[in-house]
């Protein structure tokens, strides 16, 4: 029997042997990116929560920006891919673009849950309430989200992996399209929204604030990079696998005829 | 050419429902050149309180009198209900409610004959922060005769 500290490592050989290539998706690079990921966002959060001042109206609430604008710009970037990579599959069928593409939803659909929940956890303290309907660039976020959560059921629904990646992709355009009108709402209808314009460009904020904002920023890039290079080589090890099974059916099949 | 129907046809119903949900309140100067259209209808009114608050009884009621403005109009509000904790002078509103006919109790200062009775309050936080040790130290400053322009 197998001890179960090395049930891993068998595995990984049992998969490379299959491949006939290599089953991680780490690699001595993702192992530094995700340890000074790790480092930068306890500093991060030391900043933001220790360093960083206190805002004379909202008080320590307004540290949610530390989170709330750095996961929404990664989910604009990380959806960005998304309709990069579903332009991509539809234009050269290229199965690179379609991986890529389902790794960015998946990271993006992260994101953008993750903005929405911060920025409704701010609104009750602040606005004095969780949700308005009629804010344009909360029903614009809600309905990427909701749009990127169709991507990944559509890719769940199964069946052959090009049609997969079709509709897919169809629906990643659809989501790709939202992404500026989210981003730009607040001043496409300025003036109209409960939700204020962009904090960074046109706003006031203290030194400190916007230091550990931009570290904010680089840290999310990291830790987006790191989970897009270990997703992206899941999907395509996964590729590899369903290719693999279907030359063996397939020989399985001709053998049955030949016989 | 489907995948081009479809996605032309989903980015047409978006731009068509962000048309109709992009008002989603008047500012207080569009509330007052509007005040005929819109007669005893509910709408949300956006401004900024220009006073503190003061807690009085209108048609017996509690309520919250003050004014707010937004492009030098001004517009007497009667409240009812309670605020949201940020309420406060300087720092905008988006108010639910109504006009209504006649003044509201004191402090009348738009004196128009005319004043908005809301029943739900927003505060609408912009993206000017205010540092809290920046302000205190404004006001070390000031009270030792400090040198604030």
């Amino acid at each position: 029997m197998t001890p179960p500290e090395s049930e891993g490592a068998a595995s990984e050989t049992l998969i490379a042997s299959y491949l006939g290539g290599p089953a991680r998706t780490g690699s001595r690079f993702t192992f530094w990116l995700g340890l000074a990921t790790l480092i930068g966002l306890a500093g991060v959060a030391a900043l933001g929560l220790l360093a960083a001042p206190a805002d004379d109206v909202q008080g320590d609430a307004v540290r949610i920006i530390f989170v709330h604008v750095p996961a929404a710009l990664g989910a604009y970037t990380a959806l960005g891919v998304t309709a990069v990579g579903s332009v991509m599959w539809l234009w050269r069928r290229s199965v690179w673009w379609d991986v890529t593409a389902h790794a960015g939803a998946e990271i993006g659909v992260l994101l953008c849950g993750l903005t929405l929940v911060t920025g409704m956890l701010w609104g009750r303290p602040t606005w004095g309430t969780y949700w308005e309907w009629g804010d344009v660039r909360l029903v614009t976020a809600l309905i990427l989200f909701l749009v990127m959560v169709g991507y990944l059921s559509v890719r769940a629904l199964g069946g052959d992996a090009d049609s997969v990646a079709t509709r897919a992709a169809v629906v990643g355009l659809v989501g790709g399209i939202n992404i500026p009108i989210v981003n730009r709402s607040v001043n496409w209808w300025a003036n109209r929204t409960l939700h204020q314009q962009s904090s960074l460009t046109d706003g006031k904020l203290a030194d400190l604030t916007l230091f550990t904002l931009f570290l904010a920023f680089v840290m999310a890039a990291m830790a987006i990079l790191w989970m897009m290079v270990h997703r992206f080589r899941i999907g395509w090890l996964e590729r590899q696998l369903q290719a693999r099974d279907l030359d063996e059916a397939l020989a399985a099949r001709r053998a049955e005829a030949a016989r | 050419m489907i995948t081009v129907a479809v996605v032309g046809g989903v980015a047409l119903l978006i731009a068509n429902l962000l048309g109709d949900a992009a008002l989603f309140f008047y500012n207080a100067d569009e509330a007052v050149e509007r005040r005929d259209e819109l007669a005893s209808q509910r709408f949300r009114l956006q401004g900024t309180p220009l006073s503190e608050p003061v807690n009085t009884f209108f048609q017996d009621r509690p309520v919250l009198a003050f004014p707010v403005g937004f492009n030098e109009a001004v517009v007497d509000v009667v409240h009812t209900g309670d605020p949201p904790e940020l309420f406060q002078p300087g720092v905008p509103v988006v108010l639910e409610g109504a006009w209504q006919q006649g003044p509201g109790p004191s402090p009348v200062i738009a004196s128009d004959g005319w004043h908005f009775a809301s029943d739900r309050m927003l505060v609408k936080h912009d993206n000017d922060y205010r540092n809290r040790d920046d302000y205190d130290e404004r006001i070390t400053e000031a009270d030792q005769g400090g040198a604030l322009p």
